[in-house]
């Protein structure tokens, strides 16, 4: 509740000294949240299977990262290279996932990978930067993000 | 056909809908139980969707971001790079919606280190996202992550730099087709503002913008070029 206060209230303000801008940036940002709608749905029921009808034992042996811990990592950075799914409806499921018993570099790197690399836009990259630029920027990016990963891991 | 191509549009909802059936086909036991969760998140959910949007409008409407693009057209040291990061988490919209702009900039005089820094940041640094982030994993985590992505898109940006010459991005240019107005669909959102603005010229064909045969180089056109959230209408001169 008190998130809406602070919300409506912000918008009231920049409303007050800039209606136009204001009443344009808002739209964009409705678009936005509207555009991303059958997203959310999807994420949130995928999130009550992973939270009831997997059984926690499966998560925990195929992402806890006890035993094989490597293998978790790149399994999860390369799921999440290629899937599109922007961070923000991620982030929820990373939170179940990691409840039900994933490791947090496991998660972590599913997360990084995610929004750095970007296999299915790739080619729209190289018709606009060349090859070179794409496939270094992308591959740079998928070594980076796993470095990301295990730091967190060790650092949480 | 056309249900088909909704699904395919929109796999998450997709495979959301067929684990749904598999519980409820299977466990049919506990499809109360999942529908419970599901609705534990949402109401998370909604809980701070109105602090994002009001983020994102606020930024959107008070960053001047015409400024900062005009100070990154010229190569601007240390600062640019503040810039870039600046540019690239502020902006709204996928990925690709970066790369003409990008482009453009770097044709203004943009280096290849500045453009790895937005397209990536724009990927990665969303600022109204951090408050889903604090609010699912917490503040710490958060933090670490976002910190740690920040370092490591600078690494990134000065080793492409150091391989990739700028001349081997922009060497292709005027290969653009023959009408005076362009419309890059791979860009488009489908968002109809061209086709409000100028109805003469634009209309939305399914989900993308074509243009019209009785397009012409009018005001309205070029209003729509400089709307167009995406940037996605280019006119050739």
């Amino acid at each position: 509740m008190k998130y809406w206060i602070i919300g409506l209230a912000g918008i009231g303000i920049s409303y007050g000294f800039a209606k136009e801008k204001t009443q344009v940036s808002f739209g964009k940002s409705s678009i936005m949240i509207k555009s991303m709608m059958l997203d959310i749905v999807g994420i949130l029921m995928i999130i009550g299977v992973v939270m009831t009808a997997i059984p926690m034992e499966t998560i925990t042996r195929a992402l806890g990262g006890s035993d094989h811990l490597a293998m978790a990592v790149a399994g999860s950075s390369l799921v999440g290279g290629i899937t599109i799914i922007p961070a923000f409806i991620a982030i929820p499921l990373v939170k179940a996932l990691s409840e039900q018993g994933a490791n947090i570099m496991v998660a972590t790197a599913f997360l990084t990978t995610l929004t750095m690399v970007g296999v299915a836009t790739i080619k729209i990259e190289i018709m606009a930067f060349g090859k070179k630029f794409a496939l270094i920027r992308n591959g740079l990016s998928f070594v980076l993000a796993i470095v990301i990963a295990v730091i967190m891991g060790v650092i949480l | 056909m056309r249900i088909m191509t909704f699904f395919k549009k929109n796999m998450l909802f997709t495979i959301g809908l067929t684990l749904y059936l598999g519980v409820a086909l299977f466990r049919s036991d506990m499809i109360m139980e999942t529908v419970q969760y599901s609705f534990i998140y949402f109401k998370e959910f909604l809980e701070i969707i109105p602090l994002i949007v009001l983020l994102a409008t606020i930024i959107d409407a008070w960053v001047p971001k015409a400024f900062i693009l005009n100070k990154l057209g010229k190569d601007s040291g240390a600062m640019g790079v503040v810039y870039a990061y600046i540019i690239g988490s502020i902006s709204a919209g996928p990925i690709y919606a970066a790369f003409p702009i990008v482009k453009l900039l770097m044709e203004k005089g943009a280096s290849v280190t500045s453009a790895v820094i937005i397209i990536s940041s724009w990927a990665v640094i969303k600022v109204p996202m951090l408050i889903n982030e604090v609010k699912f994993m917490g503040f710490e985590y958060m933090a670490y992550r976002w910190s740690l992505t920040i370092i490591a898109i600078f690494i990134m940006s000065r080793m492409v730099g150091r391989w990739v010459k700028k001349e081997e991005i922009i060497s292709d240019k005027g290969q653009g087709s023959v009408s005076p107005i362009a419309i890059e669909s791979a860009y488009c959102i489908g968002c109809g503002l061209c086709a409000k603005l100028a109805p003469e010229d634009f209309e939305i064909e399914g989900n993308t913008a074509v243009l019209k045969e009785t397009a012409s180089l009018h005001p309205g056109v070029k209003m729509a070029v400089n709307k167009c959230p995406e940037k996605a209408i280019s006119i050739n001169r």
